[in-house]
């Protein structure tokens, strides 16, 4: 029996304007995100893979609402909140970001940046250290570490803090941004542990942004390959481990080395000496990349297409004619 | 906050210059203090023992420790009245120019656009004429007095305090944790009050104490052309100048305020300079892991 | 002689609480040309000071208080100029010059080190960059121009140049995607193994570790736990902590249910615990670890510093 879809986007782009530098006319567009259709339904967790350059950091600025979309439509709970985030959904939706060195203010205690999200939408002050204490406790942290400062903290230590901060207001939905890529092995594990822990006790919905595939593969529940601001491909966790369809997944799951060395690892190494940011304009995205290219990729984009029940692909290869 | 400010302190007066700034301050406020209390003599008194050498004794009770000047005046009296008019004149300016720098350099970094675009160029009009020329011409127009002087350098003063502020704002409003505040619903006035002005707060005050010996050191140099304090006041710049003309014969009017002036600069600089170095990332925050 | 021969080194930095340990006594080896020898750990493990001390490069604040590093039998400190140690550094964009073309920098090395005039060194940095897979014309181009991958290689081209005896590398993919990591991966090993120049891998990614090394050394707090082979290391691993790490990783491979967790934080330098420095949070210790130090105890071609052992 599927749950609710809480969160939806249907065609969510993000533009950036690039101007000339004398006269200020636009000359083209960093299209960062380029056209998302997505459903998370409540209680699952998304994982969304990409690398440098892919989008996906700027997605999930646009669906915590800190930045505007260009265009398309983003849902919640049935909800159009693509201009405008209704006063009952505020601290509904939160973000944890990927830099626990950076997210807190080295001036404030703890404390204080425990209780903002809280006394920003009118909570009592007293109410809120109140519930900061119950969220550090629930974070595996005490409440002796509400008078400290962040440097005195240790960098799991900061990002249990940031996970708390977004914890308080209570949300239904929430974005983190590679929450473990600046942290030791053994402290991701930690946190992950963490992470999964507290989205049962709280039913949480997850979007779990993150370039490590492995990461994604433990924590998600259905995984999007994002390239270029578009998603390549979705399914659920398994399959796209056992059955990846489109060129790019592959291409990721052969780049990844595992801790196994009796592993004949072949990493497939994209042509020519490109960047993540070489993307095709005019057609495919992946186009340039592909080694499987064909006339159509440099002249169409490919249509997200659901290939088998859960498992959609955006590739002319499963296209037919 | 209060065990910051005391531990702050504690390890600023370490620092050698510091503490030689704040002894001849201490030295001079505590002159200026017992003089305007305890000194028999006023400082507009006119009296016919006109240019008596330093240390004369006359009728009262305390020696003409300075000297007396071209119209019998005391001249160590006078010279400690001015310390007490010029600082706080000097205060006067470094409070309202910063006061005023502070708020444009705010909103002109957290805003940007158009108030951004308008407020520096207005910032850029006064930048770009000389200081002394700009303040002579406003203090001119106003008319000479020493209210006047201290609005004329005032507005000369605001540029450097706005753009200082305005880009610590730029550099600080980019920080994840203003984005974060952002997303923990913060509206901008208390992004600004609470996250953005306690990083502006220490490069600002370190400005500040820098810029109080400018400021002393214009309104002595607008009165001295005779566009700030006008007489009988007892200001260094006018002291200096009226005794201008009789320096051949009677050197200790001119230079003992001049020597007043010199210490309280100075000690204003060592203080600012040791306070500069002081917010250097030399401060190293340590790494301590609280179990 | 011997590519990398470390004896008991032992290294203490300068803080404001006073000078602390931070390499402990550290025995290490590298015994053939195209070797490629791994030091795998957690920040704060000492790893990137090892790193230093074997090429040379420890800053002022640092202090070597016991033991010896020796490249081909020559000791690393005491002649700056005999021993050739090239270092790869994790971040390509702050180790290159912004002002200068990646061909005048590279070109700069034959200048300088070797005499050449500016068109030798020119067409020697020629070669270098197609050797790391650059074509030509990327020798006037600016380092911001290029990416993280290409820049990377850059300085792997630098590296190569100075015709090294021995390479260290410092987490040199850290900073780069996957796809790029597994090109420069390849790349580093190719040059080892046709070079015939030893390397010094030091990464916190133990898959990485499967992958490139030869030989494994684990640190933790400044020692070195375990040290082996790498099919030894990950076939059976002795240490806990190796054993901990190797169960705390996701995988792409397999499906996991649950990822082990190690509890608490690793020690800072000058706050080591007595005993073993893993006691604290080691899930098999014993009364021993506690107040006694563990010392080495062989095991097969490597060794162990673990009281389950001794």
């Amino acid at each position: 029996m599927a749950s609710a879809v809480l969160v939806k986007t249907l065609g969510l782009k993000k533009y950036y304007e690039v101007r000339s530098k004398f006269l200020k006319r636009i000359v083209g567009y960093v299209k960062a995100v380029d056209g998302i259709d997505m459903e998370i339904r409540k209680g699952e967790t998304l994982g969304l893979v990409g690398e440098s350059g892919s989008g996906k950091s700027t997605l999930g600025l646009v669906l915590a609402k800190l930045i505007e979309p260009t265009d398309g439509r983003y849902m919640f709970s049935g909800i159009d909140i693509t201009w405008k985030l209704p006063r009952a959904l505020r601290g509904k939706i939160r973000i944890v970001f990927q830099d626990p060195y950076s997210a807190l203010n080295p001036r404030l205690k703890i404390k204080e940046s425990l209780v903002e999200p809280l006394t920003s939408q009118g909570f009592d002050k007293k109410e809120a250290v109140e519930r900061a204490v119950e969220y550090l406790k629930l974070v595996g942290l005490s409440d002796e570490h509400l008078e400290v400062y962040p440097h005195m903290l240790s960098g799991g230590q900061r990002q249990r803090v940031v996970i708390a901060r977004a914890l308080i207001t209570e949300p239904e939905f929430m974005i983190l941004d590679e929450p473990t890529s600046m942290l030791d092995v053994s402290t991701q594990a930690q946190i992950l542990e963490l992470l999964k822990d507290i989205k049962a006790k709280k039913n949480l919905t997850y979007l779990f942004i993150t370039h490590n595939l492995a990461v994604a593969r433990y924590i998600s529940d259905t995984i999007a390959i994002m390239f270029a601001g578009q998603i390549m491909e979705i399914a659920n966790k398994s399959t796209i481990f056992t059955n990846p369809l489109h060129p790019y997944t592959k291409s990721l799951l052969s780049a990844y080395p595992p801790p196994d060395p009796t592993f004949r690892w072949l990493p497939e190494i994209p042509e020519g000496i490109g960047n993540a940011y070489d993307r095709y304009e005019h057609g495919c995205r992946y186009a340039e990349r592909c080694s499987l290219r064909r006339d159509v990729c440099l002249k169409l984009v490919p249509e997200l297409i659901e290939v088998e029940k859960g498992h959609s692909v955006r590739c002319h290869l499963y296209i037919k004619k | 906050m209060v065990s910051a400010l005391v531990s702050a302190v504690k390890d600023l007066l370490m620092v050698m210059r510091v503490r030689y700034g704040i002894l001849i301050l201490t030295v001079l406020t505590i002159s200026s203090l017992y003089t305007i209390l305890f000194s028999p003599f006023e400082y507009d008194k006119i009296s016919y023992n006109v240019h008596l050498p330093p240390l004369s004794h006359t009728a009262s009770t305390w020696p003409h420790i300075f000297g007396t000047d071209n119209l019998g005046r005391d001249v160590f009296t006078r010279t400690f009245y001015a310390f007490a008019l010029d600082i706080s004149c000097g205060l006067t300016i470094v409070a309202l120019s910063g006061l005023i720098g502070l708020v444009v350099g705010l909103v002109s970094g957290y805003l940007g656009g158009i108030a951004d675009a308008v407020l520096m160029r207005l910032m850029d009009i006064v930048i770009s004429i000389p200081g002394f020329m700009l303040a002579i011409a406003i203090a001119a127009v106003l008319g000479p007095n020493i209210v006047n002087a201290i609005m004329a350098v005032a507005i000369v003063t605001v540029p450097v305090y706005a753009r200082l502020v305005r880009s610590v704002v730029l550099s600080t409003k980019e920080s994840l944790f203003v984005l974060a505040a952002r997303e923990a619903g913060l509206s901008s006035v208390r992004i600004i009050a609470r996250h953005i002005l306690p990083h502006v707060i220490p490069i600002f005050i370190t400005q500040a104490t820098m810029e109080l010996s400018n400021a002393i050191i214009y309104i002595a140099a607008l009165s001295f052309i005779g566009l700030g304090a006008q007489e009988p006041t007892p200001e260094w710049g006018l002291m200096i100048s009226t005794a201008r003309r009789y320096i051949r014969e009677a050197w200790w009017p001119a230079v003992f305020p001049g020597l007043a002036m010199f210490l309280t600069v100075l000690s204003f600089n060592l203080i600012g300079d040791g306070l500069r170095d002081y917010m250097d990332p030399k401060k190293r925050l340590s790494m301590k892991v609280v179990e | 002689m011997k590519p990398l021969e470390v004896r008991g080194l032992t290294i203490e930095y300068l803080t404001h609480r006073g000078w602390a340990e931070v390499v402990s006594e550290v025995d290490l080896d590298i015994n053939e040309r195209n070797e490629i020898l791994a030091i795998v750990g957690e920040s704060g493990c000492g790893k990137t000071t090892l790193g230093l001390a074997i090429a040379g490069l420890l800053p002022p604040n640092a202090r070597k208080v016991h033991g010896y590093v020796k490249v081909f039998g020559k000791d690393v400190n005491s002649n700056f100029n005999s021993v050739k140690v090239s270092m790869i550094f994790q971040d390509a964009l702050t180790s290159l010059n912004p002002l200068l073309t990646v061909g005048e920098q590279i070109a700069e090395i034959y200048v300088h080190h070797f005499g050449m005039n500016k068109k030798e060194a020119f067409e020697e940095a020629k070669k270098r960059l197609n050797e790391v897979g650059l074509p030509a014309s990327y020798m006037n181009k600016y380092p911001h121009e290029l990416s993280g991958g290409q820049r990377q290689r850059v300085l792997i081209a630098m590296a190569i140049a100075l015709k090294p005896e021995l390479i260290v590398a410092d987490e040199p993919t850290t900073a780069l995607d996957v796809t790029t990591q597994a090109m420069v991966l390849n790349l580093l090993k190719s040059i080892v193994k046709s070079k015939s120049i030893p390397m010094v891998y030091i990464t916190h990614d133990l898959a990485l570790v499967a992958h490139i090394a030869d030989k494994v050394a684990v640190m933790y707090a400044g020692q070195v736990v375990e040290y082996c082979e790498k099919h030894t290391l990950f076939k059976d691993p002795k240490h806990p902590y190796t054993q901990a790490l190797l169960s705390s990783l996701p995988r792409v491979d397999t499906e996991l249910s649950e990822l082990q967790t190690i509890r608490g934080e690793p020690p800072l330098p000058g706050s080591f615990p007595k005993g073993c420095r893993f006691s604290p949070r080691c899930p098999k210790a014993f009364s021993m670890c506690f107040a006694e130090k563990p010392a080495i105890k062989g095991v097969g071609s490597g060794y162990v510093r673990c009281h389950l052992y001794g």
